[in-house]
């Protein structure tokens, strides 16, 4: 979509060695070029791959991922440096960390070079390790931070697989957790980080804080670790707040305020935009409709972006035209929110 | 998109009133409503909380996965049993 509004297709995939079912976003070098992610689907013989599309559509798959060791399910928006390396996460494949569970795999770090060769540069072992990686983000000296969905610390939640990490790749390889979520406190459950350039990386989690909230799971907490690795909550969802935990990928503006959406409608609206500045002042900025009001705004915020101007973008995943969809559902809207 | 209508059921049932909105400090815009062919449909899934809990909850091990109407990209049942 251009900045005019104006929508248009550049690619469909055709489900089977070009991939199928790209859930992540993509990313855009200088040179207009998109790169993606495409998470496959088994049942119709749909890869999951990595690919490169030009502004004319012509699109050429960078990796097709096979499983075990060389990761599977690429669901993650993968990112570029200055050279044009690409990066990115498999939230599946490459070892099993735990066979019962995770027989399919734990996860890999991924590196597609300028030239195309692939390579896996960390690969998900053990639990302690981190399961199911969601997402890269990177800091001005080319460090690789991300979140693992699952694994860490056995805590409250979760005492098999865990309740999260959050991990750093410096630009020598070498493989960090900074903080393994734990204790009801911290939060557990971590969404895919965000990180400033000066290597201080923040996310939030959908679960623990305060344990009033979710029937005793929590409501989520908005953290930080710093360039040192230290870790703070900086904000914990309360039931005033959230009744019903669901987060998208936070984003960080020039000053450091924090921004991000509810994904989830609740009784009276549809979910809200938020920003938490640098002194810890949480605001709403956004109530988005209620589906029952306005069904054809769309329903349950997907993501969070904004311009330097101070607009914001997002997807809905439904509703929008509910006679798309046969089951009724709505087949999604893109929106913009102006100050 | 297979599983909208269980997950709206969903939510219904589970949540809980919330305190009244505040005012609206920006405006909403609708740039484009999408209607599944040729246009595409259901943009991306990644929002996360649908599911605060995954796989082996305490006091729940081994029992099968309640969460499979609404999971994330992250939190498919095919990995976690």
């Amino acid at each position: 979509m251009d900045k005019a509004g104006h929508y248009s297709v550049l690619y469909r995939f055709l489900g089977g060695s070009d991939g199928g079912e790209p859930t992540a976003s993509v990313t855009e070098d200088a040179g207009g070029n998109l790169y993606g992610a495409a998470f496959g689907n088994h049942s119709i013989s749909a890869l999951s791959t990595v690919f490169e599309l030009t502004q004319a559509g012509q699109l050429t798959v960078l990796h097709d991922f096979t499983g075990i060791p060389d990761g599977d399910a690429a669901d993650a928006t993968p990112i570029l440096d200055a050279a044009g390396n690409l990066y990115g996460t498999t939230s599946s494949g490459g070892f099993a960390c735990n066979s019962y569970y995770l027989p399919a795999g734990c996860g890999v770090v991924y590196k597609v070079d300028a030239s195309g060769q692939y390579s896996v540069i960390h690969t998900f072992k053990t639990v302690a390790d981190g399961v199911q990686p969601q997402g890269l983000a990177m800091d001005a000296a080319g460090n690789l931070y991300g979140s693992t969905a699952l694994g860490g610390a056995s805590c409250f939640l979760d005492r098999i697989l865990g309740c999260g990490t959050v991990y750093k790749i410096d630009t020598n390889g070498t493989y960090t957790v900074l903080h393994r979520f734990e204790t009801p406190a911290d939060g557990v459950l971590p969404t895919p980080v965000t990180v400033d350039a000066a290597g201080n990386v923040y996310g939030i989690t959908v679960g623990g804080g305060d344990t009033n909230c979710s029937p005793g799971d929590g409501c989520g907490t908005i953290f930080r670790i710093d360039a040192a690795g230290r870790f703070s909550v900086l904000y914990t969802f309360t039931p005033a707040i959230v009744t019903t935990p669901g987060y998208n990928v936070p984003v960080l503006d020039s000053q450091g305020n924090l921004y991000d959406s509810t994904a989830i409608n609740q009784p009276g609206n549809g979910g809200f935009l938020f920003k938490l500045d640098t002194n810890g002042n949480f605001t709403e900025l956004f109530v988005f409709p209620d589906f029952q009001d306005a069904p054809q705004d769309g329903e349950f915020v997907n993501g969070t972006a904004m311009d330097a101007d101070g607009n914001f973008y997002g997807t809905m995943l439904s509703a929008g035209d509910v006679s798309c969809n046969p089951l009724g559902g709505g087949c999604g809207t893109v929106f913009k929110l102006t100050p | 998109m297979k599983s909208n209508a269980r997950r709206v059921q969903c939510f219904v049932i589970l949540v809980p009133a919330i305190s009244a909105a505040p005012a609206q400090t920006l405006n909403f815009e609708l740039l484009h409503t999408f209607t599944g062919v040729p246009d595409g449909g259901n943009p991306s899934a990644h929002f996360f909380g649908y599911v605060a809990r995954v796989g082996s909850v305490a006091g729940r091990e081994g029992q099968p996965f309640w969460h499979d109407n609404v999971w994330g990209p992250n939190l498919r049942p095919c990995n976690t049993g």
